[in-house]
């Protein structure tokens, strides 16, 4: 005699529910997502400390070389600048960041006495976020669009111009196209003024939701959003044109076509959607990444991001500060795998996850 | 609603770009002169930036050699052609015997908040300096007020390096730091040292204190709100006693480094820049119609030895290389025009040998020209035998090594790469490794090193603080204990004398008798050049744009002025003497 088949019921009970979301997706996601977080951390704080050289040793050449100090005389006063041990053992230096960083407190700069590590990424981080995500928005709007339309018309005139185009920009790094612009544009052809064009924001225009302030900050964004811009389009525009040239071939698109559906219908509604799918993960990524700025554009820009921030604690092995930076860095990229994972399931219904019916 | 909400944001960015065309027309002083002098530091941004200039952070760093003066003025100013310190802060300074050390503030000084500039300002500043551990105080022992404008520093050991040390202290008010000031003084009169936990609470509390207001004596004066991303602003000020000679109402210093200002340069938004240009960036200045101007640096690449490793202690060896080098390409290959070839080989730069040697002294000394033929004499008078263009020891060992040179410093790179190349193509088999530079200064202190290029000389007038690079810097003398270095002995047998090369070397910059020194420095000269130690190759000067269209005032360029090192920098000066003004 066969047996009914049972549907796996609801969790009734609290401790039910609660293993329920303790085991689910979600939460083995979260945990992952933390268990990274801390793998990042632990392996930066090592690993920045074993760089050569510290801050103290960096205080120390400074020192001797503008001061005429010796050795031990540099020593002795760089050692008295920092709030920083040199010769403490690394075990206890990283007890101490992680009891702190579990109570919300990024530390203070080294080289920087008293300033606090969270002051200095607040300070910086929002210049970040505004260029390079307007960059990446920009750069990804472009690129699929272009991508899809040399899919659509490949092997014309349009797709071999833009394809070499793409490929020309993505193959040139962004600090040569940041240099390229400045020199050429810039101090050559003078279609702008170098000097006003640097910085974040006019400094005699006041703080706030006004015009002045807003076409100063746009003004500024400018160029490092038209580098970065120009260093990442063609990577979006190649691969979604390779994306979309796999998805013309799907049935359904000639199914749609044999229908009689306008063109932009199909192309939009049915091959864009789905050509767009692999593109989400790497934006997702991307989106990341973005809190960590573009070290070499906002140095040349001179442009007041998270990017430059971490350049100058680097050369200056401001640990703390690099610290603070690497764990946002890392917390944005998990944070957005975690959305790309999420977001995919809902973009894409013939994707789930087992267990989560 | 995507779509326009894309269409608004392409909109919002086309209206920024359309911002390019409008220009700023720069913020004028209320009084006073007008003009702006553009100029560059890399500065760090608030809140990194503060305004305790006793510490990392401050105005010693943010407006560094080149501006602090203006703000905080130092007690003098060395004229470098000259060998004298022209008044600045102070009015009258100068030796009591050799007991005390004599500054008597200027009459008219004065601190921008009105109050005058006296004798309690020293006094704070250096009990400060105290608990900061600075070098003064190897050699004072204590400081006493004489009189309202009047301070006596009196000295535990006499020398006339505490003259350059009390002159180039830059004069905090201390308005700004009194609690910070009382502090200290109670400090040193407990009996702590600089080793108890008190003092080093304190030192943190000094660390952390921020001023709200900076209280300049110079003729500029400015506030946290006026750095900006991509420049800051010092506005002149009316009460400093050299307010009424500057002639810039304005000092705009442009924020970045060597690639952030390059383009500001070529396209004359600055006037001076001290950052260190490559050649080819010069020869654009240069086509620019920029001069560049060439400062004394008093330092420059050396290719030091391994002295503990085989056969770079042998003294032959080490002659025969400075004869293998072309010192003058070797010098233009980093700088271009301003890498210069060390001409004596005595261990001081160049510029200080007619100052301190006679010249029956520089008679005797060897330049080492270039010159294969008695190189390759040289190593065969010791035993060294070259068979298929290789060299090999007495024991029939190769010449070679390991030769590091730091990846980021591009000069002394290529004097590295250079030199490797003529000692390779003589014979030996040298192989050229990068690291990073800091690893590159553990590497040599450690000994982990056969070869290695690092810097030689030192920006001071006198020659002690020269042969101490690298003698006592990267020697076990120097060095914490257990470090080699070089492995330089400083105790040795040279023309049949026993000598203590570290005595002779402290012994030639201690004392009040510049005789008696110049007698020690001649003969540390001489075994110098003898014993090559390293081989200094070059001697750099700057790469200083100086856009002259800008500028009002610039001086003939055989004024003794332009002889000063970069760290008394000749155009701060001109501008605190009221000799610079704006282009009219």
């Amino acid at each position: 005699m066969m047996q009914a088949s049972h549907p796996p019921q609801a969790p009734s009970t609290l401790s039910q529910k609660l293993v329920r979301a303790l085991t689910g997706y979600t939460a083995r996601t979260l945990l992952q997502g933390l268990l990274t977080i801390w793998a990042v951390i632990t392996f930066t704080f090592i690993l920045i400390r074993k760089m050569p050289g510290n801050p103290v040793d960096i205080k120390v050449e400074q020192l001797m070389i503008s001061q005429n100090l010796s050795y031990q005389d540099a020593y002795n006063r760089a050692a008295g600048m920092f709030d920083f041990d040199p010769d403490a053992p690394l075990l206890e230096q990283y007890l101490d960041y992680m009891w702190k960083l579990i109570r919300g407190d990024l530390g203070r700069s080294i080289t920087s006495s008293g300033t606090p590590v969270l002051d200095q990424i607040l300070r910086y981080l929002p210049w970040t976020l505004f260029s390079v995500g307007v960059g990446l928005f920009i750069s990804f709007t472009v690129g699929i669009f272009l991508g899809m339309a040399m899919a659509y018309w490949r092997g014309s005139l349009f797709d071999n111009v833009m394809t070499a185009f793409s490929s020309v920009l993505f193959g040139i790094p962004n600090y040569i196209t940041a240099l390229l612009i400045i020199l050429i544009l810039g101090v050559q052809l003078e279609w702008f003024n170098v000097g006003e064009m640097l910085g974040g924001v006019d400094q005699d225009v006041k703080a706030g939701f006004n015009y002045d302030y807003l076409r100063s900050v746009m003004k500024h964004a400018f160029l490092p959003v038209l580098t970065y811009v120009s260093a990442t389009v063609g990577g979006w525009m190649l691969t979604m044109k390779s994306s979309t040239i796999s998805t013309l071939g799907e049935e359904y698109v000639t199914v749609a076509h044999a229908r009689g559906l306008g063109r932009w219908r199909i192309l939009t509604a049915y091959v864009g959607r789905n050509a767009m799918l692999p593109l989400v993960t790497r934006l997702a990524i991307s989106i990341g990444f973005v809190v960590g700025g573009s070290v070499i554009i906002e140095s040349i820009f001179l442009y007041p991001g998270l990017g430059k921030l971490l350049l100058q604690a680097i050369g200056s092995r401001d640990y703390t500060t690099m610290q603070g930076v690497f764990l946002v860095i890392s917390v944005a990229v998990v944070a957005s795998n975690m959305l790309a994972d999420m977001m995919y399931g809902f973009l894409d219904p013939r994707i789930h996850v087992s267990g989560d019916r | 609603m995507r779509r326009w909400l894309h269409l608004l944001i392409v909109l919002t960015f086309a209206l920024g770009a359309l911002g390019t065309v409008n220009r700023n027309t720069p913020a004028r002083a209320q009084e006073g002169p007008t003009g702006i002098f553009y100029g560059t530091w890399p500065y760090q941004l608030p809140p990194d930036q503060h305004l305790n200039s006793f510490v990392t952070g401050g105005a010693n760093e943010n407006l560094g050699v080149a501006f602090w003066p203006l703000v905080e003025l130092p007690s003098a100013w060395y004229i470098w052609a000259e060998e004298r310190y022209e008044p600045l802060l102070a009015e009258e300074f100068g030796f009591d015997g050799e007991e005390a050390y004599v500054l008597k503030i200027h009459k008219d000084a004065t601190w921008s908040n009105g109050t005058p500039v006296t004798a309690d300002d020293v006094l704070g500043t250096y009990a400060i300096g105290r608990i900061l551990v600075w070098e003064d105080f190897n050699y004072v022992d204590h400081l006493e007020k004489v009189d309202d404008k009047t301070v006596r520093f009196v000295l535990s050991v006499p020398t006339l390096r505490v003259e350059r040390l009390i002159l180039k202290t830059y004069i905090r008010s201390a308005e700004t730091y009194a609690p910070l000031i009382e502090k200290s003084i109670e400090m040193f009169e407990s009996g702590a040292t600089s080793t108890d936990q008190a003092w080093l609470d304190l030192q943190t509390e000094i660390k952390e204190f921020r001023p709200e207001a900076m209280i300049a004596s110079g003729p500029y004066v400015y506030s946290l709100d006026d750095v900006g991303d991509s420049y800051m602003t010092l506005h002149w000020q009316p009460n400093s006693h050299l307010s009424s000679q500057v002639k810039f109402g304005e000092i705009r210093i442009w924020a970045g480094e060597t690639e952030a200002t390059t383009p500001l340069v070529l396209s004359g938004e600055i006037a001076h820049a001290t950052n260190n240009y490559p050649p080819s960036t010069q020869q654009a200045f240069l086509d620019a119609g920029i001069r560049i101007l060439r400062p004394p640096l008093l330092y420059g690449a050396a290719l030091y030895f391994n002295h503990n490793r085989s056969p770079w202690n042998i003294k032959e060896v080490r002659q025969a290389v400075a004869m293998v080098i072309d010192r003058e390409e070797n010098a233009f290959l980093q700088r271009g025009l301003s890498g210069r070839p060390v001409q004596y080989m005595a261990g001081l730069s160049d510029a200080l040998v007619p100052f301190w040697l006679d010249e029956e002294t520089i008679n005797k000394l060897n330049p080492y020209t270039k010159d294969l033929e008695e190189a390759a004499a040289l190593l065969e008078s010791i035993g060294f035998e070259q068979r298929d263009g290789k060299w090999y020891d007495a024991d029939g060992n190769p010449v070679q090594g390991e030769y590091i040179f730091q990846a980021e410093w591009t000069d002394f790179a290529a004097s590295a790469q250079h030199a490797t190349d003529e000692l390779n193509a003589f014979g030996f088999d040298i192989t050229a490794r990068a690291v990073p530079w800091q690893q590159q200064l553990d590497d040599i202190r450690d000994g982990n090193f056969d070869l290695a290029v690092m810097s030689w000389g030192r920006g001071s007038p006198f020659p002690a603080d020269h042969f101490t690079n690298p003698l006592r810097r990267f020697n076990y003398l120097g060095l914490t204990e257990g470090r080699p270095g070089i492995g330089f002995q400083m105790q040795f047998e040279w023309n049949g004398e026993q000598i203590d090369l570290d005595k002779m070397i402290a012994d030639s910059a201690a004392g009040m008798d510049r005789e008696a020194q110049k007698a020690l420095v001649a003969q540390i000269a001489l075994i110098y050049n003898d014993l090559l130690p390293c081989v200094p190759l070059s001697e750099l000067v700057g790469t200083e744009p100086l856009n002259e269209q800008l500028l009002s005032g610039i001086p003939a360029e055989d004024d003794p002025i332009w002889q000063n090192v970069n760290s008394e920098n000749a155009i701060t000066y001109l501008i605190l003497m009221g000799v610079l003004g704006p282009a009219q």
